[in-house]
């Protein structure tokens, strides 16, 4: 008998950072608009990548601890079934991880701080774990630390919660908020070329935090921004979106939670808003469906990830090919957090053979994580842990956008662009 | 000031006005016709509206159109009431309020784990039953719908002011409200007219949930949380006028409104509090419990009473006779449970002895002075953000840090507790709800001085250098984290308050306590302080509190909003009346049913219950403990001992 009420009323709150955590995930790392180098090319050669042999695993078992949001009324179980497909998939073609059959020890946050403890009291506890690697965990984040006090090396794909950024052993390979959300204001200028830019976003922790970080990115870039926090459990954003100016506004950022997605566009598209709308990758979390029109808004959206909805990308047609064949269903197959946490194991699997059979430790799989450069498969080009003192654990601070055309069609609206400066 | 700007937004906040006064009048139907504050209001709506679209959108293999959708949502919404009514309400008719309280809780437990077992966590987009088109008042575009909608709503209320001022069912209504007695010698029934008020008011909550599809999304929070703001406006309508709750609600939206334009500092509001540039958060939730205190001193207080056959009291508060015995047993007990049990086991067990002293503030609050206050656990809150501030940004160190905590909630305690002297019952739930709402909201949610997005650490519990927390070396008989030692410090401290409150009860203060509970007219007539003895306990119910905030945040070495949420607060109190509100006992038993505690990892462990179907299950069994045994566990037990030692 668990006092769930949280779950029911307060998911809106766990959502929000999840959800803003989602911010960022999708298209290919191909070409920049803010970077001349060249960049690596995407990864659509898994073998290569993760540098074992072809064949199925025999050795004895390695254990991965697998941490996700899942069981509660706002849920990912998706990434949980990118990481099954992923351990399927390693275990029968890639010699598993330096010839070990990779085994997970799963734990689950589904509606309550106090289950992040929990976790982090299991991952600690199991002598077997070497490394704990993150689904989408909103949730439970500071206590879960806490537990585990740094002893063993998290991996996070894209980080769901301001908590992970500060933490020691953590490695968010795609980014967090603060840093890919900097991004909007360089699209706003560089691509949009936008004077002006109207912000609505629920009025709470964890939003108010990533509005902060976009408001910062699109100030740095020169965009005049009108911001206006609405009442997280308001249900009709006409006000809000009025007062922020958005009707006259160049762009307008509606950096909401799952429900203010719907809300947004319901409210947006009854007065009739014509400027360009950039959103966050969360609002893809919903199906078309739920939106006006039954189909999702022809919006831009910035992710630090590719695209999973156009499968003709090289690397989202090799993570398709193989994901299904190792149990993904064509349903799970394109949401973001199944994508991440595909391309979350196989490098935890590249980090184990890179330190070889006999030395697959805590330590070690932290050394690796924090050497790794990238590309990461389907996520971005350049990774650097460490690169940000007041965020050791971020490792990303690029985005890339594209614009919804409808009826399931997406074009490429940048590459992959860093915060102004 | 730009009025006509003023005017454009107050404008633009009758949509959700209007949501919020259709959920009201629903709130007020209710409590008129059965005298039950029902918290599932809004979540009646979100029912109807998932019934509507799945009729529409074919979801059991037959399509609608609208109008047929329409009656068979009408008869789903119909069925839902006399569900609610069967199963929750009319058995616990002769219960205390906050047995009432804490069954539609349980409804909107199983509503929401329903919905979402049902039909998934993604929202829906149901179709507008209203047109679409837009208006455009002084230079900006207005959906109509809006006007339309707050039109509807204005005339619900009519027609139910008109229904109950001149109906023979409304006054019936009415008779029966002021004294049930009356009404049956008259031949009315008041279970009839209860089903009938819980009918109508489902069928309103209903048309809301039908209509908001032109405003919101379908999911499983959005409406239910509706029931927050119109819980406003049916306090201030004192839970019996239409008009009022109607009015209030309207207001409720156009204001909130007006903070969105207000918070972007405009001419003349250069004044509006922001931070980093933004809008500070949980300003219109401070806002909403400003004027819901400001209304309460100014109309009065206390709703009308209810003329019921029975007279309905908090469960009895026994006295206990020997607590040595039960202590030291019980403390042996934990004691080795501490250091047998595997590591996730002691976890929950150490969480479930948290959660015991919050109940135990709870027990000394609610149970010995009858005064139900949802802000208990943002009173821990308080502690837990206090402690995490002092220890870790100015190195203040055990005790003194855990006691400022305690202090400071202490003090929040009293201010609330001036609340108390004028409100009482289920206004009191109402303020304090809203109290713990915008202390969540305004003060937790803070990134300076709460805890922002990423919550606040806390460090471990130590003494001088030496250790008491859970890291720990010495780690049980498994050897692992947490240590048994943090435990045992809990645990004495659970005993040490438990006995503290145990012998309040046969004290002096205690029994003054009893008799406040029992008729404050009386205690003030025997000379009893009736002031003195509310502040007392708030008091001494907030240092309890207090301190269970501390070790909380000892506990999972941070404090967060989420852990001290309006929701979870209400979850906890649910458990802590189905534990037993009026005994020690039953706090503990309470501590061991609550979030994360020693029975629901029990479940989870090994019957595979947790998530979405815990939800359910949670709900179904608040609903079915409240039923069986309406004084609580502890309560039943009492009483059961008692019978045998008589016979």
């Amino acid at each position: 008998m668990r006092t769930t009420t949280k779950a029911g009323l307060d998911a809106r709150r766990l959502v929000l950072a999840a959800a803003i955590a989602a911010i960022f995930a999708a298209p290919v790392a191909t070409g920049s608009a803010a970077s001349s180098a060249p960049r690596p090319r995407p990864v659509t050669d898994y073998l290569a990548y993760v540098g074992g042999k072809k064949g199925a695993a025999h050795g004895s078992p390695v254990v991965i601890g697998w941490v996700n949001f899942q069981g509660g009324p706002r849920q990912f179980p998706e990434a949980t079934k990118g990481v099954l497909a992923a351990v399927d998939y390693a275990n029968r073609e890639l010699d598993g991880a330096a010839g070990h059959r990779i085994k997970l020890h799963t734990c689950y946050i589904a509606q309550a701080e106090e289950e992040g403890k929990t976790c982090g009291l299991e991952m600690a506890n199991d002598n077997k774990v070497q490394i704990v690697v993150f689904g989408a965990v909103a949730l439970g984040n500071q206590s879960f630390y806490a537990a585990l006090r740094g002893r063993k090396p998290v991996i996070i794909g894209v980080s769901a919660s301001p908590v992970d950024g500060v933490q020691k052993n953590v490695y968010a390979l795609a980014g967090d908020q603060p840093h890919v959300l900097g991004p909007w204001g360089t699209f706003g200028k560089n691509v949009l070329h936008a004077k002006t830019a109207a912000l609505v976003f629920p009025n709470q922790a964890g939003a108010t935090s990533a509005a902060d970080a976009t408001k910062k990115g699109l100030v740095d870039a020169g965009i005049k921004v009108t911001s206006v926090g609405y009442d997280p459990n308001a249900t009709d954003l006409l006000g809000p979106i009025t007062a922020s100016g958005a009707q006259q506004a160049d762009m307008v950022v509606p950096m909401t939670d799952f429900p203010g997605c719907v809300n947004f566009a319901k409210a947006a598209a009854q007065i009739g808003l014509d400027k360009p709308v950039v959103a966050n990758p969360l609002c893809t979390f919903i199906p078309g469906a739920a939106y006006p029109g039954g189909d999702f808004p022809k919006w831009y959206v910035g992710f630090a990830q590719s695209n999973t909805s156009i499968a003709s990308l090289p690397d989202v047609a090799a993570y398709f090919k193989h994901a299904k064949a190792h149990g993904l269903s064509d349903a799970d197959a394109p949401k973001v957090f199944a994508a991440i946490a595909w391309s979350e194991i196989l490098t935890v699997v590249r980090f184990m053979n890179h330190v070889g059979a006999r030395d697959i430790t805590a330590k070690s799989l932290a050394a690796q994580a924090r050497s790794f450069r990238g590309p990461m498969i389907m996520g971005p080009p350049d990774i650097h842990c460490g690169q940000f003192k007041d965020a050791p654990a971020i490792c990303n601070d690029e985005t890339q956008f594209y614009r919804y055309l409808g009826g399931g069609h997406w074009q490429r609206a940048s590459g992959w662009l860093k915060p102004p400066m | 000031v730009d009025w006509s700007r003023l005017l454009d937004f107050a404008l633009l906040g009758l949509g959700p006005g209007a949501l919020i006064a259709g959920i009201a009048l629903a709130v007020v139907l209710t409590y008129r016709g059965s005298g039950i504050i029902n918290l599932a209001t809004g979540a009646i709506a979100m029912v109807a509206g998932y019934a509507f679209w799945s009729l529409e959108n074919g979801s059991y293999g037959v399509h609608f159109s609208t109008a047929p959708a329409l009656v068979v949502t009408a008869v789903v919404v119909v069925a839902t009431g006399v569900l609610i009514e069967l199963g929750a309400f009319r058995p616990l008719r002769t219960a205390p309020p906050l047995a009432k309280l804490a069954s539609s809780l349980g409804i909107l437990l199983v509503a929401q784990a329903a919905v979402v077992l049902g039909f998934g966590t993604s929202a829906r987009q149901g179709s507008s039953v209203l047109p679409s088109d837009t208006v455009e008042i002084l230079g900006v575009v207005f959906p109509i719908d809006r006007f339309i909608l707050a039109g509807i709503v204005v005339a619900l209320a009519a027609a139910l002011w008109a229904v109950y001022r001149w109906s023979r069912f409304g006054l019936a209504t009415r008779a029966a409200s002021e004294s049930e007695i009356s009404a049956m010698l008259a031949g009315l029934s008041p279970n009839t007219l209860s089903m009938a008020n819980t009918i109508l008011a489902c069928l309103v909550a209903g048309t809301l949930g039908v209509l908001a599809a032109s405003l919101i999304s379908l999911d499983s929070t959005s409406l239910p949380l509706q029931v927050v703001p119109a819980l406003a406006a049916a306090v201030l309508a004192r839970f019996t006028s239409f008009a009022i709750a109607c009015a209030a609600g309207l207001a409720i939206g156009m204001a909130q409104s007006i903070i969105d334009y207000v918070s972007l500092r405009p001419p003349g509001f250069e004044w509006f509090p922001q931070q980093h540039g933004l809008a500070v958060p949980g300003i219109k939730q401070l806002l909403v419990f400003i004027v819901i205190v400001v209304a309460m001193f100014w109309r009065g207080g206390s709703l009308p009473g209810r003329g019921e056959v029975v007279e309905r009291r908090l469960p009895a508060v026994p006295r206990p006779e020997r607590l040595l015995r039960p202590a030291l047993l019980g403390t042996s007990a934990a004691v080795v449970a501490l250091i047998v049990f595997p590591f996730d086991y002691r976890q929950a067990l150490i969480n479930s002895l948290v959660a015991a002293l919050v109940c135990l503030s709870l027990v000394v609050i609610t149970g010995f002075v009858g005064q139900i206050s949802v802000v208990q656990l943002a009173l821990a809150g308080v502690s837990g953000f206090v402690l995490s501030h002092l220890a870790t940004d100015h190195g203040v160190a055990f005790p003194f840090a855990p006691l400022a905590g305690a202090a400071a909630a202490t003090v929040l305690g009293l201010i609330t507790a001036v609340s108390a002297l004028r409100a009482r019952g289920v206004s009191l739930v109402v303020v304090t709800l809203a109290a713990a709402v915008a202390i969540e909201q305004f003060g937790f949610d803070n990134a300076t001085w709460g805890g922002g997005a990423s919550g606040s650490p806390v460090p471990e519990l130590g003494v001088l250098g030496a250790d008491f927390g859970w890291r720990v070396s010495w780690g049980g008989l498994d050897g692992k984290e947490p240590s048994p030692v943090f435990g045992f410090v809990v645990l004495g401290v659970l005993v040490l308050l438990g006995l503290l409150v145990a012998n309040l009860r046969r004290s002096s203060l205690g029994r003054r306590m009893l008799a406040v509970r029992s008729n404050e007219r009386a205690a003030a007539a025997a000379g009893i302080d009736v002031r003195t003895v509310k502040l007392a306990a708030f008091g001494l119910a907030s240092f309890i509190a207090g301190i269970a905030g501390a070790l909380y945040g000892y506990n999972f070495g941070s404090v967060s909003a989420e852990q001290f949420s309006a929701p979870a607060a209400l979850g906890l109190i649910a458990f802590a009346y189905v534990g037993g509100i009026t005994m020690v006992s039953g706090a503990i038993l309470a501590g061991l049913i609550s979030t994360q505690a020693l029975l629901p990892y029990v479940l989870e462990d090994q019957l595979g219950i947790s998530g979405n179907y815990a939800l359910l299950f949670g709900g179904l069994a608040l609903i079915f403990n409240l039923v069986v045994y309406p004084e609580g566990i502890a309560g039943a037990g009492h009483r059961k001992r008692r019978s045998t030692a008589w016979r």
